[in-house]
């Protein structure tokens, strides 16, 4: 602390040098030494609200060989413990102050508690690990389209490649201070938490209440004179519908990075008043590749439409087949991913077929046009309407369930069901939140009759729609 | 304006909004609306500003809390303050 360049900026002012959170990490990484010698290429939890303490732990975690594993404190129960298990986990650090909770979260795994310091601990599960693929860095679980989260695992290696990339664009930009705004669990936060590390820059990390509350936001954004922001439209729509962004001069911005979802020009442009000196990029990529593709909005007066999502972060990683399908090959990409089955791990020259439909425009700009699948995006999370469908199934409550997307200014999530007894919509989405993270909870729960069929005798969507909406 | 007509207004808002007039009758004007997390910031911050505006009143940032706006009786409440001042 002291003198010493400050690192994190806490929302109170509070400045936390990099020495003082490496001499943190290192404390985690000796701990992890001790208990488990010879751990090395493992995932290791993290849990816990998103602090200076929780990302000193995680690059401890780093430090020890091992790879981080964010674990969501919003998500359920039997989501959690579905991760643990089929990750082989064998620890997870919490934060103190969070272990009671986590506790709570775990009534069917055998786990031990070991206190480290007076900011963390570790629990200790009793587990056979699984084989990871070499120089595993992180997992992300992300929702999977066979009805259970879906892990996926990066190395050092595709997390250095996209931070190099990232290195070689926005370094001219020289930005100091950043914000940390994507949950750890959350692709966007390896720019947030590694940039800054690598580019010797500072992190401001706002607070739950904060990132809940777009006022808070803005204010802090403002106070900070943050000069990058990295989220998704939704989140800089909401900044804009309800931050008051007008109240505040925010010239101080140099650099908006986009990614999550589809972009519109005209949300740039909205942009555009209240961050004046700012550059935009259109950051595009599933979680398999992190970002693979980009591009530098030129913002002109006349510019409508979809805001195109560039061109490869690498030359010739990116092709796209006859049926409209986005697909990657190269540095970028994960090494395996986690099912319910176990873990399946990609072999080399293996090609990533991103189930995202592009078109390639006549500047060899590639442009979004839809999905091949069901899944959506969600505040830049990826749900599968799967995954939700079999969540309400496994309800007692329930004799039917469609599940279905509705793209209005934002994407609503419409849950179709027939019940027996007397549920409402209000109990059902009580009882979701046993079953699904919150981001994943339907917008509406719609109790039916019965489900109206086509000729062939499965659920007509059209009518269920226009009968029920 | 009287308290209990703010309240009742607040509620036709919020469980037209919530429900599109179908309110399940589970709900009523306790029920737990954010630290429930059955509703996401957007709505929340949707109807948050929805409401600023029919009312012509300015909520600071730090008084949009859970506190202010846990329930409609909560957010009615609060709102009758702010009028009254």
């Amino acid at each position: 602390m002291g003198k010493k360049k400050p690192f994190f900026i806490k929302e109170d002012g509070g400045k936390i040098s990099f020495e003082s959170v490496y001499s943190y990490s290192e404390t985690i990484e000796k701990n992890i030494q001790f208990h488990f010698p010879d751990l090395n290429n493992q995932p290791i939890g993290l849990f816990g609200d998103k602090n200076e303490n929780l990302i000193g732990a995680l690059f401890g975690i780093l430090m020890s060989g091992n790879a981080y594993l964010p674990i969501n404190a919003q998500w359920p129960s039997d989501r959690i413990q579905f991760i643990i298990r089929k990750s082989g986990l064998q620890a997870c650090i919490v934060l103190n102050e969070n272990l009671a909770s986590f506790k709570e979260m775990l009534p069917d795994l055998k786990y031990t508690v070991q206190y480290l310091n007076e900011r963390t601990s570790m629990v200790l599960f009793e587990q056979d690990k699984i084989k990871y693929p070499p120089s595993s860095a992180y997992l992300l679980f992300t929702s999977g389209s066979t009805g259970f989260p879906k892990g996926i695992v990066h190395s050092s290696d595709s997390m250095m490649a996209f931070l190099n990339w990232a290195t070689s664009t926005y370094k001219k930009i020289n930005a100091k201070r950043f914000i940390s705004i994507a949950p750890l669990n959350f692709d966007l936060s390896v720019f947030d938490v590694f940039f800054p590390l690598i580019t010797n820059a500072q992190v401001l990390l706002p607070s739950e209440f904060a990132l809940s509350n777009t006022r808070s936001l803005i204010e802090l954004i403002a106070k900070n004179k943050t000069e990058v922001v990295y989220t998704t439209p939704s989140f800089l729509n909401l900044l804009l519908k309800t931050g008051k962004p007008e109240k505040h001069d925010l010239n101080h911005v140099k650099l908006i990075l986009i990614a999550g979802e589809q972009l519109d020009y005209q949300l740039v442009h909205r942009l555009k008043e209240h961050f004046k000196k700012a550059c935009f990029f259109n950051l595009y990529g599933p979680t398999e590749t992190n970002v693979c593709t980009y591009y530098e909005i030129k913002l002109k007066k006349e510019a409508v439409g979809n805001v195109p999502i560039g061109k490869p972060c690498y030359r010739n990683s990116v092709s796209v087949l006859k049926s409209g399908e986005l697909v990657y090959k190269g540095k970028l990409l994960f090494t395996a991913s986690i099912t319910e089955k176990g873990i399946s791990k990609i072999k080399k020259g293996f090609m990533y077929k991103t189930g995202d439909l592009v078109i390639k425009r006549k500047d060899g700009l590639l442009e979004f046009s839809g999905r091949k699948d069901f899944l959506i995006k969600r505040n830049g999370f990826r749900i599968e309407l799967n995954e939700i469908k079999m969540a309400l199934q496994s309800l007692n409550e329930l004799t039917g369930v469609e599940v279905v997307a509705i793209k209005d200014e934002v994407t609503k999530i419409i849950c179709f069901v027939t019940v027996k007894g007397n549920s409402d919509e209000w109990q059902l989405k009580t009882l979701c939140l046993k079953k699904l993270p919150a981001y994943m909870i339907p917008d509406r729960i719609i109790i039916i009759n019965r489900f109206p069929l086509n000729s062939n005798h499965k659920t007509d969507f059209k009518k269920l729609v226009a009968n029920y909406l | 304006m009287e308290k209990q007509q703010l309240a009742n207004e607040i509620a036709i808002y919020i469980k037209d909004k919530l429900f599109a007039g179908n309110v399940p009758e589970s709900f009523n004007n306790d029920s737990i609306l954010i630290s429930s997390r059955l509703l996401n910031s957007i709505v929340v911050l949707g109807m948050v500003n929805d409401l600023e505006e029919k009312y012509k009143v300015d909520f600071e940032a730090h008084e949009v809390n859970v506190d202010n706006f846990d329930s409609i009786n909560k957010t009615a409440d609060f709102i009758f303050q702010k009028l009254s001042k």
